[in-house]
């Protein structure tokens, strides 16, 4: 596009204008940059540079990310503090695990026929994803009429009732489903790295998609001012449950994939802690930012890893970075800033080759400053 | 329309000058409310509110503090739901609907205290109020197919065009929060525009500015009334700006309408210099 | 009948736990609007000192106990001192944030420095009292009795006092209070220290039902008091109370019909259904959003 429009233009005027990439060029080279990295983490799997357990570790990293991410749709963009979200994943996971456990993926796996279990998966992950949706939204109607620490009690609440039913659902119908406190093991490891990272980058990808959208503004504008977004015509009780839901819908896919990672689950694992330690990665990260989430979630999972010997005091550092963080800076590590790879790549080459709007920049912002004195 | 009004109005007298608009008369009116009121507690916040705007009148609601006039945006726009009366919306009853659902009939408003999405930008607070008719569903938008693109590119330029109304359409970038107190009202009034209403009320739209200010804005106001051909009431306190650009005008006091009638009628009121003034000793 | 009335008594000794603890919750929300998550881990730092004052240093309970009074009421205030005033002015989210990380530091920091596992030691107060057929603990009787004390010690203070009438009105406008010359800090301090003070008492009261100390035992019976104090509706201190005792007669009652490991969920699904139904609990008051 800008070299079709260049001849029309003088040398002068060309060198005014600030480079911009087109938007079908932005999405590949992020789609180039993400398949660039999934490469070479993976050939470094392949050939044991990594080992098994930090390819594990890795895996944990991007169910982390996912869980983050999507909390931050409910929490960072549409401003809730929902404190069930180990809630969804829990759903997800043992509607995974159960699935998974009915077909013959498992003896497919065993058989080192990944390609065969794969449509497995497939419907598992869907099928997490449906049921944890489903939750989210039977849990968002009754709790998004609520507010502020309201709600967020109502959802601690639904999170630990699906513990609760979780443990003792068996008893009650008599047959072995969820095998209660006990367990429910033999779950077919089907969560490969690539796997992982797939989901990860849809996760993201779906996440920023309808946040860069009528829907996405109509979410924010519900965060930034309720009343005055209900009064410009949005119908705001559509777009908290429909966030709810979208932030269920991926806690379920995370759970699902945790649960073919680790294998065996119990409901103590969905504790509320867990919820508290992915809120933990939002807030640390900054609440309505994207890329913040992800890095916060890949150290927070890291770090621990690497100071294995400083473990026990991990759950420590975790609460007193959280008030550290709210007194000294309430908005996260990244703020609200979101990173965007060709914004870089357009500063950049509008440094190199457009001086003379370097200078304008900088007489602008001069500007500016004087103005505010 | 007319015999309507008289017939459905017949078993309880109203004052009749009330439900007649200063402008198109010839025209039913765009709002109408009858004996609308609401209670707080078992105290009457506004009572008895009979009113009518014509299709492109400029109506100005006055009266000193405290008087109920917020409260009547906030019946109006349903932030209240009101405990008696009934307001009609281009002949439709808006009982029973929620504030977003007033907003889509074509109720717009401002307010006082001013609500911006302060962390987002002037174009997206726009584009917000232009939700409604930016239309594609959720899958276009994730799957970036040809009509998001569409939808998009008309959305934004109708938003810049809009703002280009103040002038207002190089700040599209700045986050609204960061706007000067004067450009945030203005912007406001933008966002409500913006979704397309046939009756915008605007909440004290001069409060806080100078008089060079004040007066572009009379004149702004009256521009937009022209170029949409809508009905405007408004609430302000700087009575050069009521009486300046207001075809009628409607006193409050104590949640009681006290007088109506055009600037002129009101200012030689003496119910209305009462309420401003007070009473003489002694009378 | 006498096992009904044994379980009543059950319920009400739970209860006046619930009720102590929940009226932290309450005039803590009632002041500055907080939902105070760390308060129920003042219980478990609270048990703690009595547990070790008993057990390590073989000091008399009721010495224990006013010890542990003493600690809860100090933690509660620099607590507040040093997390929740620097937030005074930010996003309720930030404060509500900052609180759920006071609550887990605790629990976390309980679990390094007294392990994770369960103490246990010996019954404070042994014996039971036989009323015709039906055999009540002392421990149930001293329980309910220091609680109805303590809560009309309260009311006494809430009602009567120069501070009680400072806590209304800082409670009611904040601004205004502050110009009618009442110190917001002193005052926000002292609810925190009655709160804490109760929390406190409480915590002695639960070891006397239960001998035995954990890290994470705050966390749910500060929920199940945080519950109650819902149910009473928030801010409200005789709602408190109610919905303390309603609470404990409530996990008696699901207990006495074999359902006891549903209690915790019965107890949720409560919550779920008076936040529904009616948010604002038994005696509290709807406050409207001014636009």
């Amino acid at each position: 596009m800008t070299k079709k429009k260049a001849p029309t233009l003088s040398r002068e005027e060309r060198q005014l204008t600030p480079i911009r990439i087109p938007m079908p060029l932005r999405y590949l080279i992020n789609a180039v940059l993400v398949f660039a990295l999934w490469l070479v983490i993976n050939s470094l799997i392949g050939n044991g540079t990594i080992t098994n357990y930090w390819s594990g570790i890795l895996i944990t990293i991007g169910i982390n990310i996912i869980l983050a991410v999507s909390l931050n749709v409910a929490t960072g963009y549409l401003g809730q503090l929902p404190l069930g979200h180990a809630g969804f994943m829990a759903v997800g996971a043992y509607t995974g695990g159960i699935f998974m456990r009915a077909t013959p993926a498992a003896d497919l796996i065993k058989a080192g026929d990944t390609a065969g279990a794969l449509p497995y998966v497939l419907i598992a992950l869907v099928l997490s994803a449906i049921v944890a949706g489903l939750f989210g939204l039977i849990i968002g109607i009754p709790a998004l009429r609520l507010r502020g620490d309201y709600l967020a009690i109502i959802t601690l609440g639904f999170g630990e009732i699906i513990r609760v039913i979780l443990t003792n659902i068996d008893s009650v119908l008599g047959f072995k489903f969820t095998y209660g406190a006990a367990g429910l093991k033999r779950i077919p490891k089907f969560s490969s790295f690539t796997l992982v990272f797939v989901c990860v980058v849809i996760t993201c990808l779906v996440i920023h998609m309808v946040m860069k959208s009528r829907h996405g503004r109509a979410i924010l504008s519900i965060r930034e001012n309720e009343i005055a977004a209900e009064s410009s015509g949005i119908p705001t009780t559509y777009y908290k449950t429909f966030a709810f839901v979208l932030s269920a819908v991926f806690a379920g896919i995370a759970g699902c994939l945790y649960a073919g990672y680790i294998g065996s689950l119990y409901p103590s694992t969905f504790k509320f802690m867990k919820s508290i330690e992915i809120l933990v990665m939002v807030v640390l990260g900054g609440m309505g930012s994207m890329l913040g989430s992800v890095l916060s979630a890949s150290v927070l999972t890291a770090l621990p890893e690497l100071l294995r010997s400083v473990d026990d005091y991990r759950m420590v550092a975790y609460s007193l970075a959280l008030v550290v963080m709210m007194i000294f800076r309430p908005k996260g590590l990244m703020g609200s800033y979101d990173f965007s790879m060709s914004r870089c790549l357009e500063k950049a080459l509008n440094f190199l080759f457009r001086p003379k709007l370097r200078k304008k920049k900088d007489k602008s912002i001069g500007k500016g400053a004087g103005k505010d004195e | 329309m007319n015999k309507q009004h008289k017939e459905s109005t017949r078993l309880v007298p109203v004052p009749s000058t009330n439900i007649i608009p200063e402008r198109d008369i010839s025209l039913p009116p765009i709002l109408e409310t009858r004996h609308l009121g609401i209670d707080f507690g078992g105290l009457s916040a506004v009572s008895d509110f009979n009113f009518a705007i014509g299709r492109t009148e400029i109506a100005g609601l006055i009266g000193p503090n405290g008087a109920g006039k917020t409260t009547v945006f906030n019946l109006l726009t349903k932030v209240y739901q009101p405990t008696r009366g009934m307001i009609m919306l281009d002949g439709i009853d808006t009982a029973g609907k929620t504030i977003e659902q007033v907003s889509r009939m074509g109720i717009a408003r401002t307010f006082q205290n001013i609500r911006l999405f302060k962390d987002m930008t002037v174009l997206e607070n726009v584009l917000v109020g232009l939700h409604n008719e930016t239309k594609y569903n959720t899958a276009t938008a994730i799957f970036r197919l040809p009509q998001y693109w569409r939808r998009e590119r008309v959305a934004r330029e109708r938003a810049l065009e809009l703002l280009s109304i103040f002038d207002m359409q190089d700040l599209a970038d700045h986050k609204a929060g960061s706007l000067p107190y004067g450009a945030q009202r203005r912007l406001e009034i933008v966002r409500a525009l913006a979704t397309n209403p046939c009756l915008l009320l605007l909440d004290e739209p001069a409060a806080g500015m100078n008089p060079s200010e004040t007066s572009e804005l009379m004149e702004n106001i009256v521009r937009i009334r022209d170029m949409f051909g809508i009905a405007i009431m408004l609430i302000e306190h700087d009575m050069n700006l009521v009486m300046g650009i207001c075809e009628g005008i409607c006193v409050l006091n104590f949640g009681k309408i006290i007088a109506k009638g055009t600037p002129a009628e009101i200012q030689s009121n003496p119910a209305v210099i009462e309420a401003y003034l007070g009473k003489k000793k002694g009378e | 009948m006498s096992l009904i009335i044994s379980q009543l008594f059950n319920g009400l000794q739970t209860g006046s736990v619930y009720a102590l603890v929940a009226l932290g919750y309450s005039m803590v929300y009632g002041i500055i609007l907080l939902l105070n998550f760390a308060h129920g881990d003042i219980i478990m730092v609270g048990a703690y000192t009595a547990f070790y004052a008993m057990t390590a240093f073989h000091l008399h309970p009721i010495v224990s106990a006013l010890l542990a009074v003493i600690v809860s009421t100090l933690l509660g205030v620099v607590i507040e001192k040093v997390a929740y005033t620097p937030l005074r002015s930010a996003p309720r989210l930030s404060l509500l944030i900052t609180a759920i990380g006071i609550s887990f530091l605790l629990e976390n920091g309980a679990q390094l420095l007294f392990g994770a596992d369960t103490k246990s030691m010996d019954v404070i107060v042994p014996g039971n009292v036989t009323i015709g057929s039906t055999t009540v603990s002392y421990a149930a009787i001293l329980t309910i009795a220091v609680a109805v004390v303590s809560m009309a010690a309260l009311t006494f203070l809430v009602q009567k006092t120069r501070l009680g009438k400072a806590m209304r009105a800082v409670s009611e406008d904040m601004g205004a209070a502050q110009l009618m010359g009442i110190s917001l800090n002193k005052t926000i301090s002292f609810t925190f220290a009655i709160g804490s003070a109760l929390a406190g008492i409480g915590s002695v009261l639960y070891l006397c039902a239960y001998p035995q100390a954990s890290p994470t035992m705050g966390s749910m019976l500060g929920l199940k008091a945080f519950i109650a104090a819902v149910l009473g509706g928030i801010g409200s201190i005789p709602g408190a109370m109610i919905g303390g005792f309603a609470i404990g007669l409530l996990e008696a009652l699901v207990a006495a019909v074999g359902l006891s490991v549903w209690k915790d969920g019965v107890v949720f699904a409560i919550l779920i259904v008076v936040l529904l139904v009616k948010p604002t609990g038994i005696m509290g008051h709807k406050v409207t959003e001014k636009v």
